[in-house]
């Protein structure tokens, strides 16, 4: 009798876990569809944010970025570190380090606005003047930029060399790239750019740039001073790097220079 | 072994990614330079990138808003919550992975800051796909 119990108390046992079993399988069993539920809806979430990443990219290729030089400056006249006319009412002038990347930046999304809107149309002057803090490259870029300034072509330089910016302080900026990056500028006699950038009014032009960042407090790059020609120019908030930046800053200027 | 300890992981790895990717939101907005060892230059060129945003949304808002469900979902209990987690985290992770093969091939340079991230969310995937898969197995 109770041997009859006892076995029916295993059997009894034995079922129930063989139950436990089965719903702890079949759990795990779902646990793994949902696991490949989740991968599944990741893999799509994945794939759609990089091609809206991509698809997003505004940045111009090496070659756009060159073409980009040959093109945005024709018919602007230039002399020297000056874009447009120099008799223009409002002048801006922009502190850049060649390797500094939101000076890159700016050079695609706000330079063409604010030469199109302001210095083709005769209202503003760009100035140009280089920095040359983050390193070595910084400078051996400086100095063909103030060689190709002699040729009236420095910033088509300046923009060709940001088109082709590499990872800071790596020596990039060494011969080739150098050479490459001038001839890539129409109009510009590269050798001549080369050979001239160790000049003395180069380097006069690079202590220029930096005496008159350091009479104005400015230590990061790029700034931008706007002000009435021959007033007193001021630093403005660079919040977009774009146009929009400029435009309230250059109205009051304007009002200012007629005033 | 319990749930406890993974539990207890997921959520400490969600403070430090609110902070690492609180702290790239804060810089962003503040137009600052954020402090990096060895100089800030490989930072800021990431951060001025067109991969640092996502249809104009800065990716450091989107990390800081992932963490801060990724805190709430590893909070919560169940099932769902296991899942939304380990939803999250996976999402995060590969997106993450994209972003660091993006710096290293096309913007040429590196952040510290987002290599944390990338850790963490690595460490997060890892936690929350073991929680879900093992799920009522460590609740018992």
């Amino acid at each position: 009798m109770s041997s009859r119990a006892e076995a029916k108390a295993k059997a009894r046992q034995q079922r129930e876990a063989a139950e436990r079993r089965e719903a702890q399988a079949a759990a795990r069993k779902r646990r793994l569809a949902l696991l490949g539920g989740v991968l599944a809806v990741a893999v799509v979430v994945i794939v759609a944010a990089v091609v809206i990443s991509q698809s997003g990219s505004d940045e111009p290729s090496a070659e756009e970025g060159t073409a980009q030089a040959n093109t945005l400056f024709t018919g602007i006249p230039q002399e020297g570190n000056v874009l447009g006319d120099k008799d223009a009412p409002v002048t801006i002038e922009e502190y850049v380090d060649l390797q500094c990347p939101f000076c890159q930046r700016f050079s695609t999304d706000g330079l063409p606005d604010v030469v199109n809107d302001y210095v083709k149309t005769g209202q503003a002057k760009l100035v140009l003047r280089t920095l040359t803090f983050i390193g070595a490259d910084s400078e051996r870029g400086a100095r063909v930029a103030w060689a190709a300034a002699a040729q009236g072509k420095m910033f088509q330089f300046v923009e060709n060399f940001y088109a082709n910016q590499g990872d800071e302080n790596t020596g990039y900026a060494d011969e080739a790239f150098l050479k490459r990056i001038a001839e890539g500028v129409d109009g510009l006699d590269a050798q001549k750019a080369l050979d001239g950038r160790d000049s003395a009014q180069v380097s006069s032009s690079i202590q220029a740039s930096q005496a008159a960042a350091n009479k104005a407090s400015i230590d990061s790059t790029p700034t931008f001073l706007v002000g009435p020609t021959d007033g007193e120019l001021s630093k403005i908030e660079t919040r977009t790097l774009t146009v929009d930046d400029f435009r309230e800053p250059i109205k009051e200027a304007l009002a200012e220079a007629k005033g | 072994m319990t749930d406890g300890p993974l539990r207890i992981a997921s959520l400490i790895l969600s403070l430090l990614g609110i902070g690492v990717a609180g702290y790239l939101t804060y810089v962003h907005y503040a137009d600052i330079s954020p402090i990096c060892a060895g100089g800030s230059h490989g930072c800021e060129k990431v951060q001025a990138s067109d991969q640092s945003k996502l249809v104009g949304i800065p990716v450091a808002l989107l990390g800081l808003l992932s963490y801060i469900t990724l805190l709430f979902a590893n909070w919560l209990r169940g099932e769902l919550a296991r899942t939304a987690a380990a939803l999250v985290a996976v999402i995060g992770f590969g997106f993450s992975v994209y972003l660091t093969i993006e710096s290293v091939t096309v913007i040429n340079a590196t952040c510290q800051w987002c290599l944390s991230s990338l850790a963490i969310m690595t460490l997060m995937a890892i936690v929350t796909v073991t929680r879900l898969v093992r799920g009522e197995d460590l609740d018992h």
